[in-house]
């Protein structure tokens, strides 16, 4: 996938903004607090139909607006015509936002529709809630990155969520007085969902696991070993996930569920499901979140992120975009020029930093000055492009 | 904001836009439009909204909207008490009513189990349409079966999930509606989950 241009109205800082993409490199060059990661937030919600970071779509609009518009051309691989993906956040009179994502023109019915037009793999920041976060950061992770991988994932999620908050809500409100039969039939609605849900999660993972683990072998220069465990509650899928068995996991959630009935009533809360799952990561067997440092971290997620863009590039044919939000701090310059060795040809990159200097970093400055590459200097809000440094052979 | 409408005025406008789907413009137009109407006209509107209130009821039978119990449908003996079709109101028993395709009887549930709305299986008509799958007024059981016509929503399946086990042991057959792509539809646009399901519900040909 190529993105040609985009166009950002009254989005967070940005007035009025069009900007035209190289189809290699775009370095996004600026100081703290003057839009490099909105600009690349803009990127990413036209890929995932949700912000990385704000869980709010009114927190996109620009400070005193009533609307936002982000729209994007882009170009296909081994297609002639371009595709168009807008969205559009509008106030109505009620003062509620209604947010449109369109494709060509068309509205979509929902976002999950968006999914799968713009692939893409990022890597910003909050990424590394990944190891240093809750058990529900490193769910969220893994769900957006299945999803990416496989769409109906989206639906399997959103459909789990719909059922758990009905449970949820009768345990809560009557516990011990709900009827076995009425909470027996929302135990059996979840042991199928979750079942399904938890089968999509271990195959990406099944799928994940050898290339990562060669992948962050190979990152830090054969020094550290890499493990990462799923931690379901059903014995038998964490056993299975790293040997692909097959195994009736809506049988062993309805059994698992049927055991705790009472301590869920008592309690008043959902206490089975794959909710309450957690993915474990170890280098050379101790805990990353307890023992790594931040470079070993930061490591780890980029080893994952480059596994991501291996995977989804093989098997969805689309070169996906990839999105890096001040990726470089914090690495050590042999890491950071294993990332750049290991960017294929044919992606386009998003890149954010706060100086190219040749001394001060010196890896991002040889990259750029290969060639291929566009310079974008954000200042407070306004974009300037600095000519396309063509690549001479 | 003040209102710079005279007071009588302001109360008919709001009492317009108590209806669902109205908003204040739509409201305004029909505050006006009725200001202009006969007094007689607008006696006959008022009498009309008190009459349907006050007259209409649940049918005891099916708890169908009716102004008669047992309703015209339960009432009328063209219709076989062999079939039953379970919906949540009385907008789908019409909209079922429609295709004229479904010559048996109703059983209009109001409501779906949806715990986030504080509804449970006990406030729905469920009990009730158990005893009219026991005994009849004759005291013997003539229902050969019943369709669920609920929708394909989570709370929809649910309730579904919910009935299946209080009927299927009593030996009666139990259906639900098919799923899937709507008629004259392009399989092209059909979302995945619709055809996710059409394909799940295939019939053999």
């Amino acid at each position: 996938m190529r993105i040609r241009s985009l166009a950002l109205r009254h989005y967070r800082n940005y007035h009025e903004q069009e900007l035209t993409f190289s189809a290699g490199k775009n370095i996004i060059l600026g100081q703290n607090g003057q839009g490099k990661t909105n600009l690349l937030e803009a990127l990413y919600l036209l890929s995932h139909s949700r912000s990385h970071r704000a869980s709010l779509d009114r927190e996109l609009l620009m400070a005193g607006s009533d609307y936002a518009a982000v729209s994007l051309v882009m170009m296909p691989h081994g297609y002639l015509a371009d595709i168009r993906l807008d969205v559009q956040m509008k106030r109505d009179t009620a003062g509620r936002l209604k947010t449109v994502f369109k494709l060509n023109g068309t509205p979509l019915k929902n976002r999950s529709q968006l999914l799968g037009h713009l692939p893409s793999v990022s890597f910003f920041n909050t990424d590394l809630a990944l190891l240093r976060g809750t058990p529900s950061d490193r769910r969220r992770w893994l769900d957006a990155a299945v999803t990416q991988y496989d769409k109906r994932h989206f639906t399997y999620v959103a459909e789990y969520e719909k059922i758990r908050k009905q449970k949820s809500r009768l345990l809560k409100e009557q516990g011990m007085a709900c009827t076995p039969a009425h909470l027996a039939v929302w135990n059996e609605q979840l042991a199928r969902a979750g079942a399904r849900l938890l089968q999509s999660r271990l195959s990406y993972l099944c799928f994940l696991y050898d290339p990562s683990v060669v992948r962050y072998l190979e990152l830090s220069g054969q020094q550290e070993a890499l493990n990462f465990s799923y931690q379901s509650q059903l014995e038998e899928a964490n056993k299975a996930f790293k040997s692909r068995v097959d195994i009736d996991l809506e049988q062993a959630y309805m059994a698992l569920l049927n055991h705790r009935i009472n301590e869920e009533r008592q309690r008043g809360v959902c206490l089975v499901g794959p909710h309450r799952d957690d993915i474990r990561f170890y280098l050379n067997g101790l805990e990353v979140c307890a023992y790594g440092s931040q470079g070993q971290q930061r490591t780890l997620v980029l080893a994952l992120k480059l596994t991501e863009l291996e995977l989804l590039s093989q098997t969805s044919g689309e070169p996906p975009i990839l999105i890096l939000d001040d990726v470089m701090a914090e690495l050590d310059p042999e890491r950071q020029q294993y990332l750049i060795d290991h960017i294929p040809p044919e992606i386009q990159v998003f890149l954010t930093t706060t100086h190219l200097d040749a001394q001060l970093n010196p890896v991002v400055a040889r990259y750029v000055g290969e060639g291929n590459s566009t310079i974008f200097k954000v200042s407070a809000g306004q974009i300037q492009a600095q000519p396309e440094k063509r690549c001479i052979r | 904001m003040v209102s710079t409408y005279t007071q009588p005025l302001a109360r008919l406008i709001e009492a317009f836009q108590t209806l669902p789907g109205i908003g204040p413009k739509s409201a305004q137009r029909l505050a006006f439009h009725m200001l202009k109407q006969s007094s007689h006209d607008i006696k006959n509107f008022s009498d009309a909204l008190l009459d349907a209130k006050e007259k209409i009821g649940e049918c005891a039978q099916c708890f169908n909207l009716s102004g008669q119990s047992p309703c015209e449908l339960c009432a009328n003996p063209n219709r076989s008490p062999k079939t039953i079709g379970v919906v949540i109101d009385a907008q789908d028993l019409f909209a079922l009513e429609r295709t004229g395709e479904f010559s048996g009887q109703y059983h209009v549930l109001h409501g779906l189990i949806s715990p986030m709305e504080g509804i449970g299986p006990e406030d729905l008509k469920i009990r009730e349409l158990l005893a009219r799958l026991t005994t009849d007024s004759e005291g013997r059981n003539r229902v050969e079966e019943v369709i669920l016509a609920l929708p394909p929503s989570i709370e929809g399946d649910t309730t579904s999930l919910y009935l299946s086990k209080l009927i299927k042991p009593l030996g009666i057959k139990l259906t639900r509606i098919a799923f899937g792509l709507p008629v004259g539809g392009d399989l092209e646009y059909a979302d995945n989950m619709t055809i996710a399901r059409a394909l799940d519900g295939r019939q053999e040909f």
